[in-house]
């Protein structure tokens, strides 16, 4: 049975005056593995941080199992993973000391996944955390993340240093761990591959905006591009529901919509007695679409 | 040439840091000459010397201050210079480096040089000419070759002063025919050194670096050394203090420090042909000072660092955050300004001329207020400014030049504690306030913080 593990109700964030989240609502269940996709700057990080109650929201709400997020307990906490963007770990200790201290104080500490990513990446225990390359601090980071097998797992950007090899071990270790259906994670990324790899869900941030929020699969059928070509001047913009984007040139046009049904093309070919092309999007398209690109 | 060098900004990252010390013009000389002469035009009374006096002071002061900023950076400048990559990759450039050099020290030179001779009405200017000539490219090699050694390159401020003592008097003896071959050399050593050195592409020049970029290498590096092997106690005092999680090695830091320093003062003091052996006591005792003092500033700067990581990892809402970290710097501060004072005892009583029981309580008077102060500075700031590290650094900046103030001017004003036992009290009772009110303003901003990642 699903059950909701953070729920956001209404939430906005304002820094200094401006507006980086604006009104979104949306919730993460278990088994969900959520994509947080959008350009820099459009909010991700924010987001992430009030949903781990490190910001206070300036509206709304966000629970992490019910409780307020800046008011979670350490039980919570403990069921939560965090890789945050730039290294956090305890600088000029050994990694086999960095590794010891967390496992002290983690419950469910799977050392069997420890040692296995300690070979497999070869991260080296003797080394001072501070030596590390920014890539290994990351396999660190992640490493210490997941070993005791969070509930909730969150990360920010995990994959934008490791190397190809590490990024692939990586995604598959997270596939594992996405086969738990008591599980949720959120990852926001920049690499899109990634997203259909192992994503079921998509958020797409749009300047603080949820520009769209479901299934990854309902996302990839829903979102199309229509060329529009008609007889005469096409209007300079269309009134019609769910437009993403539109380019008017002529008698011709090409408008991406969020939630393309037949019947609407139906509309378009009658109203304007156009002939329409629909392309289906992959999901890098879809990302480019509504972000104007 | 002057075009190239035009292009390549050459002035403009020359005199970078110059810039900074010109601020100390700005913010400390003209103040002080105002003040100065705003003392000597309108009718202050008794009041008049000291604002005349005081504010000539600070005015000559800071200019001599920067004169010796700039003449120290130069070399460093030069250094991190032809160590960056874009100039790095341009043909002959040490070339016009080094004619730069020559024509640099020769103006240096002459201008000491005439000071000199008009100074002490010489008439044969060549024999301390030659002197001055020797200095100037030694010291200048000095330099060189202490910043290239990366993380050392703080010592070259107290060798300089050891090598003037010990070769000054040692120069004067020679004929000026000796001095001129041993300026040839020097020449041809230090430019057969520079034509032929690889230089290393982005050099670290902790002299040069700005305020940010140091603390960050300081970070890295000094806490590095010094925390070697350090692991903390636990993760709770390892997420929040980092080394500093464990005592011993804050103990231990603080004694590598203390015979490290020491060193260089007693190396100081061999080299010295004269007695220098109090005024090098009074800087022995003033480093200690502010080792203890400070002892409290580490754990705020950790705890600025690294409290919405301490919050990701334990039960505390935001409030009991606040007091919870407020009780745990207090218990690890506590035990550390223990620990080192008992090491300090122990040294006064060994030389207890030199380090008397009154400095030693004076210290940890003053630390005792201190720590409140940077802690509660470091709330009131992480909250209020966002974990804004360059204005934590600049009210740090000022708390430990208002240290150092402390430390020379307590030391002095200590040693007649019956006198003033009603002064010092009223400081403590005002101290106390200060730190009060900025506990209650603290806890305030706390309620709704935003446990933001802090960039040191």
């Amino acid at each position: 049975m699903e059950n909701t593990i953070i729920n956001i109700n209404n939430l906005q964030r304002q820094i200094d005056g401006n507006k980086i989240i604006k009104n979104i609502t949306a919730q993460v269940k278990s088994g969900d593995v959520v994509a947080l996709l959008g350009k820099n700057g459009a909010g991700k990080t924010t987001l992430i941080e009030t949903l781990l109650g490190f910001s206070y929201p300036t509206h709304g709400e966000v629970t992490l199992w019910g409780k307020s997020a800046t008011k979670i307990d350490a039980e919570i906490k403990a069921n939560i993973g965090f890789v945050p963007q730039q290294s956090e770990l305890i600088n000029h200790i050994s990694v086999g000391d960095q590794i010891q201290l967390f496992q002290r104080f983690r419950q469910n500490w799977n050392q069997q996944l420890v040692d296995k990513f300690i070979e497999e990446w070869q991260i080296p225990l003797k080394q001072t955390v501070a030596k590390l390359s920014v890539g290994q601090q990351q396999k660190l980071s992640i490493l210490l993340a997941i070993a005791h097998q969070p509930q909730l797992l969150i990360l920010d950007e995990p994959v934008a240093s490791l190397d190809p090899i590490a990024r692939r071990q990586f995604l598959q270790q997270l596939i594992e761990l996405a086969s738990d259906a008591e599980r949720a994670i959120i990852f926001s990324t920049h690499i899109i591959s990634d997203v259909e790899r192992i994503a079921n869900k998509v958020w797409m941030l749009r300047d603080g905006i949820l520009a769209y929020q479901g299934d990854l699969d309902e996302l990839k059928e829903s979102v199309a591009r229509i060329t529009i070509r008609a007889n005469k001047p096409l209007p300079g913009s269309f009134n019609l529901p769910n437009i993403i984007r539109q380019r008017v040139q002529g008698n011709q046009a090409v408008v991406a919509f969020s939630q393309w049904t037949n019947e609407m093309g139906s509309q378009i070919e009658n109203a304007y007695q156009a002939e329409i092309q629909v392309e289906y999007l992959s999901l890098e398209d879809i990302f480019l679409e509504m972000n104007n690109a | 040439m002057r075009n190239k060098l035009l292009r390549l900004g050459f002035l403009a990252k020359l005199f970078f840091f110059s810039l900074w010390a010109l601020r100390l013009i700005l913010f400390v000389g003209i103040p002080g000459a105002v003040i100065a002469i705003a003392g000597k035009i309108v009718d202050y009374g008794s009041w008049e010397p000291f604002l005349v006096v005081g504010g000539i002071t600070l005015a000559a002061g800071s200019v001599c201050i920067y004169v010796g900023v700039v003449l120290l950076m130069f070399p460093a400048q030069l250094i991190s210079f032809i160590s960056s990559r874009q100039y790095g990759l341009l043909p002959y450039i040490r070339h016009y480096l080094a004619v730069l050099f020559v024509c640099i020290l020769s103006i240096l030179q002459v201008v000491a040089c005439c000071i000199l001779v008009f100074g002490i009405k010489r008439e044969h200017a060549m024999h301390p000419s030659l002197i001055v000539a020797i200095m100037l490219i030694a010291s200048f090699m000095v330099i060189l070759f202490f910043v290239r050694l990366g993380s050392m390159q703080f010592f070259y401020f107290f060798v300089l002063p050891a090598l003037g003592w010990y070769l000054v008097p040692q120069l004067k003896l020679m004929s000026s025919s000796v001095l001129a071959v041993i300026l040839v050399c020097l020449w041809a050593t230090f430019l057969g050194w520079w034509f032929s050195w690889h230089p290393k592409k982005y050099h670290k020049n902790l002299i040069v670096m700005n305020p940010s970029e140091l603390n960050k290498q300081n970070l890295s590096f000094c806490w590095g050394l010094y925390s070697r092997g350090a692991v903390p106690q636990n993760l709770e005092s390892g997420i929040l203090f980092g080394q500093f999680g464990n005592s011993f090695y804050q103990v231990r830091m603080f004694l590598i420090t203390l015979v490290v320093t020491g060193s260089v003062f007693a190396l100081m003091f061999m080299l010295s042909p004269h007695d220098f052996s109090t005024g090098l006591m009074i800087g022995v005792k003033i480093g200690i000072g502010i080792q203890v003092i400070q002892v409290g500033y580490n754990y705020s700067l950790a705890v600025f660092k690294n409290i919405n990581k301490y919050w990701l990892y334990f039960s505390l809402e935001r409030m009991q955050l606040f007091n919870a970290v407020e009780r745990k710097v207090a218990v690890f501060y506590l035990k550390n300004l223990i620990a080192i004072t008992s090491i300090i005892l122990v040294i006064s009583f060994f030389i207890p001329n030199y380090l008397p029981l009154e400095n030693i309580v004076f210290y940890v008077l003053v630390s005792l207020f201190i720590t409140p102060f940077t802690l509660y500075m470091a709330f009131i700031i992480y909250a209020k400014w966002r974990g804004n590290s360059k204005v934590f650094n600049w009210i740090n900046g000022i708390a430990m030049m208002l240290i150092l103030g402390a430390c020379f001017l307590g030391l002095n004003f200590f040693g007649h504690i019956s006198d003033y036992l009603i002064y010092i009290l009223i400081i403590i009772l005002a101290s106390l306030a200060v730190i009060l009110v900025m506990r209650q303003y603290a806890k305030r901003l706390w309620q709704q913080v935003d446990l933001v990642r802090v960039a040191i």
